[in-house]
């Protein structure tokens, strides 16, 4: 790709004991941003992709665990950092925020108080003005009026956009240069879903931001991601830039979910797709096999490799072809 | 934990069905009969003949000591039968919702806001001593719990799909409570109900070690108040052994009480993290 | 706020339910009390006189209005067995209670709290399970065995504490330090026994309510944003489980006249517990009512103050 790379991950791969059984939740993922850079993830819930960016941030639950893979953030591997040293890239450097702004505010403390502790968190020597005033600074720079009476309530007295914007405040807080952001408006209203995102769009121009732009719903993705990649069962299936994606798509996969897009328009842009991927298919063969329409006597032999195509798309299959385009 | 909590069901169950069934059938271990004084002139300690000593009276601590699972488990049941039809108020209170409702939860909170100790020992002490009475107290008494259980599932089952499914083909409303809510509420308040159980016998024990219970009785209280006068004329033996098979039985209660937990509320608590 | 009021309203309306149930119970219960109290022998007139003294010879309706008058008055009769007002034998007593259980609290809140954060962080250790064994041991059991086996242990194999009581009988003291030392003998092993009990609870609410944070997504957020894992544990798993202690607290504190009955029996601490002993046993109705009363004020009182701790510490709950 282009630009100097601000994150990379190569091979990674994430696994999660549940129930006496490992699963692999994301399996030999690759992915590349640079600086002011917004790339979509999107597969369906259980694609595994959530737990990449959990897994960047080392924030993943005790039952998983990184079993391979880089992940390389300007330059520097993260996965061989110690806790306290990763610690201190959390919120800084690399910033997140999730689906429901509800849970991940705290719902005893006041917003101010939970603004003031992160501020304090990376500037442990600033001074109690200066706090108040960068407090008031963020809630204004997402765009919430009156910041001064936010500060002082509580997370269940804001509705859900107010909450997403402070969960955002605090996660520029520190200005970082990385933010990955979870589906962050799958909890919201559709109307405010699009504020949201521009939002995002704003922010990332004035600060310099790249944004991980995890997400279920297509419509998002157009209006704010340069680049796509497309998750299925833990693995990437298909990656290229946002047109070449919608205009000629070629994995069998992503043709479904466009298609299904167009059934839905209107409506809901979200993937509900027929069939379920079925749980860990091994490294032999092709993780969309059970439902793809397109197989070939190949498929079922071995695995696909990735191959690339003009205008800088990977596709991970072998039925997909050269030309098309719609 | 994938086998263990089901093996260890079955073992806690097993080990509480042979007590019980011991405490049944007395005559397999012991020729002696309770509370019946005499057998020595005095305090006795454990010989061939008396496996666990005698008491100030000549009574054998042994047949006493299984006598008492037996009354344990006449406690155990009966209380907690009395218990759970009176709490079956909670799950009318929380189906038909309204001046039911607050009516039965009105009850429910002042029943509660009277220590139950306190008013268990002033019942007793009011309507006697007999084994029936005590019975009646401790079970009558103890019903808000269970009941506010029996309430609280019949609320969030009520919304749910069958019910409405039931309603909306003419059900007559008590049946819909009996066929569709009934059995759907059991699960929650199994758990429930076996540490009730388990406090049922504690309540008789502590009644009778007072002195307040049946004297016909062979209660493990009251041989543990009668231990704790043995002891200063050194028969430790009449106070340690109903300690030691009363723990027993209450630990392994509560131990299925924990498991049955496990098994039964697990997913309405605690959601898995994916 | 209207919910406080309400809670308020509700102490004197089970207050009046209580003293109804009391006296109508008093009035049905088998036996005579009068004729208890005058002894065997008595002549028919001096049972009269008896009646006629406290009342008895009035209507039905009328006895129950003195009664009740009396009860919120603070004259709630007389203690036939300790010839002595009820109210005054309750309130005498109520002290060494209080004492006894302050003890229990100041070794089982603190002690509780340790074990369950300990649980709550090493979960799944050898750890958590050892707590989680103690925990269930003690749950079962009931405070007044746990005191029996102590007394025995230490009382009367090694003989290093004393039996009962809450002063040992007959003893003079050179110095103020030198009775507070006795007492603290005294207070011991029963603090102990309702603590260990109490200590259970306090471990696995702990733990419970912190494991729950702990896998909450605010926790989890908290840690992406770069909070040390320490100032996560605390200010944001921690702080949340307070309101669970509280409720549990409450509850102890609210039910404690009852929960220190058989304790205080075994010990012989010259507590409320006791005194229901004693009452029991004189069969001593308008005594055991007294206590009666006396609980359930206790407890619709006590149960006020932690709503009023709620409302400080979970802004949650104001909405109400």
């Amino acid at each position: 790709m282009t630009a100097a790379s601000l994150l990379e991950i190569r091979n990674l791969e994430v696994q999660y004991r549940a129930a006496g059984m490992e699963i692999k939740a994301v399996d030999h993922v690759f992915l590349k941003m640079g600086e002011r850079e917004c790339v979509a993830v999107i597969g369906e819930s259980g694609s595994g992709k959530s737990t990449i960016a959990n897994a960047v941030l080392r924030v993943l639950p005790e039952n998983a665990q990184i079993s391979g893979g880089e992940i390389l953030f300007k330059g520097r591997s993260l996965l061989d950092l110690k806790e306290e040293e990763m610690r201190r890239l959390r919120g800084k450097d690399i910033s997140m925020v999730f689906q429901d702004p509800h849970s991940f505010l705290n719902p005893v403390l006041k917003i101010g108080d939970q603004l003031r502790e992160t501020i304090r968190t990376h500037r442990p020597d600033i001074g109690r003005e200066k706090v108040a005033d960068r407090a008031l600074e963020l809630l204004t720079l997402v765009n919430i009026p009156d910041p001064g009476s936010i500060l002082r309530r509580y997370s269940y007295q804001l509705s859900g956009g107010m909450a997403q914007r402070v969960a955002l405040a605090l996660g520029l807080s520190s200005d970082p240069s990385l933010l990955l952001a979870d589906e962050p408006t799958s909890a919201l209203d559709l109307t405010i879903q699009a504020q949201v995102i521009r939002l995002l769009k704003g922010l990332m121009e004035l600060l310099h931001l790249s944004v991980l732009l995890i997400t279920h719903d297509l419509s998002l993705v157009s209006n704010i991601a340069g680049r796509v990649y497309v998750m299925y069962a833990g693995r990437i299936v298909e990656e290229d830039h946002v047109d070449g994606l919608y205009r000629n798509p070629k994995h069998p996969y992503t043709i479904l979910l466009l298609e299904a897009v167009k059934k839905l328009q209107g409506l809901e842009s979200s993937l509900q797709v027929a069939g379920e991927p079925a749980g860990g298919q091994g490294e032999s063969l092709c993780p969309f096999l059970p439902r793809c329409s397109r197989g070939q006597p190949l498929c079922r032999e071995k695995p696909p490799p990735y191959r690339e195509f003009h205008g800088g798309k990977k596709v991970l299959c072998w039925a997909a072809e050269e030309g098309g385009g719609k | 934990m994938t086998k263990s909590p089901n093996r260890s069901l079955w073992i806690l169950g097993l080990v509480l069905v042979l007590l019980f069934l011991l405490g049944l059938m007395p005559g397999l271990l012991t020729d002696k009969e309770v509370l019946k004084s005499g057998y020595t002139p005095g305090l006795a300690p454990p010989s061939r003949d008396f496996p666990l000593g005698t008491d100030q009276l000549g009574r054998d601590v042994f047949t006493w000591v299984i006598h008492g699972t037996r009354v344990a488990l006449y406690v155990g049941t009966a209380c907690t039968s009395i218990c759970f039809g009176i709490a079956l108020l909670g799950m009318f209170a929380g189906y038909f919702g309204g001046k039911v409702d607050q009516v039965v939860m009105r009850i429910t909170d002042l029943t509660m806001s009277i220590p139950r100790f306190v008013l268990i020992v002033v019942f007793a002490t009011l309507m006697g001593s007999d084994f029936l009475n005590i019975i009646l107290i401790i079970g009558t008494l103890s019903w808000p719990t269970l009941a506010r259980i029996m309430r609280a599932e019949t609320l969030s089952l009520k919304e749910r799909e069958f019910v409405l499914s039931a309603r909306v083909a003419g059900s007559h409303s008590l049946d819909i409570v009996f066929f569709e809510i009934f059995p759907n509420v059991l699960p929650a308040v199994i758990p429930a109900m076996a540490l009730q159980f388990s406090l049922s016998i504690i309540d008789e024990i502590a009644i009778s070690f007072l002195g307040l219970g049946d004297p016909n009785v062979a209660s493990w209280g009251r041989l543990i108040s009668v231990g704790k006068q043995a002891v200063f004329a050194g028969g430790w033996w009449v106070l340690l052994c109903p300690i030691i098979m009363c723990v027993f039985m209450l630990v392994c209660l509560n131990l299925l009480a924990d498991r049955l937990n496990d098994r039964f509320n697990p997913r309405l608590r605690y959601g898995g993290q994916a | 706020m209207p919910y406080l009021v309400k809670r308020l309203i509700q102490i004197p309306v089970v207050v009046l339910v209580v003293v109804t149930l009391g006296f109508f119970l008093l009035k049905f219960a088998p036996g005579d009390p009068v004729a208890l109290f005058a002894g065997e022998g008595a002549t028919p007139e001096y049972l009269e006189t008896i009646r006629k003294e406290y009342g008895l010879d009035r209507p039905l309706f009328e006895q129950y209005l003195m009664y009740m008058g009396g009860i919120f008055t603070g004259r709630w009769g007389y203690s036939l067995s300790f010839e002595r007002p009820v109210l005054t034998v309750i309130l005498e007593r109520m002290p060494y209670t209080l004492l006894l259980s302050f003890a229990a609290f100041l070794v089982a809140v603190p002690m509780g709290i340790v074990l369950g954060v300990i649980a709550a962080t090493h979960r799944s250790s050898p750890l958590d399970l050892f707590v989680s064994g103690f925990a269930t041991f003690f749950n079962s059991v009931p405070a007044f065995i746990i005191g029996l086996v102590l007394v025995y242990i230490f009382a009367v194999i090694m003989k290093v504490l004393p039996l009962g009581g809450f002063q040992t009988v007959g003893a003079t003291f050179t110095s103020f330090f030198g009775e507070l030392l006795d007492l603290l003998k005294h207070l011991i092993l029963p603090a102990v026994s309702l603590a260990l009990i109490w200590m259970v609870g306090y471990s696995r609410v702990m733990r419970n309510t912190m494991v729950e944070s702990l896998l909450s997504d605010y926790v989890r957020a908290a840690t992406s944003r770069g909070i040390s894992r320490p100032r996560v544990v605390y200010r944001h798993a921690f702080r949340n489980s307070i309101l669970a202690v509280v409720t549990l607290a409450g509850i102890h504190v609210g039910y404690m006249i009852g929960g220190v009955i058989l304790t205080e029996t075994v010990f012989s601490w010259f507590g409320i517990g006791q005194l229901v002993v004693q009452a029991v046993h004189f069969r001593d109705y308008p005594l055991l009512l007294g206590i009666l009363f006396f609980s359930s004020i206790w407890v619709g009182a006590v149960n006020l103050l932690v709503d009023a701790i709620y409302v400080s510490i979970d802004p949650r709950v104001k909405l109400r």
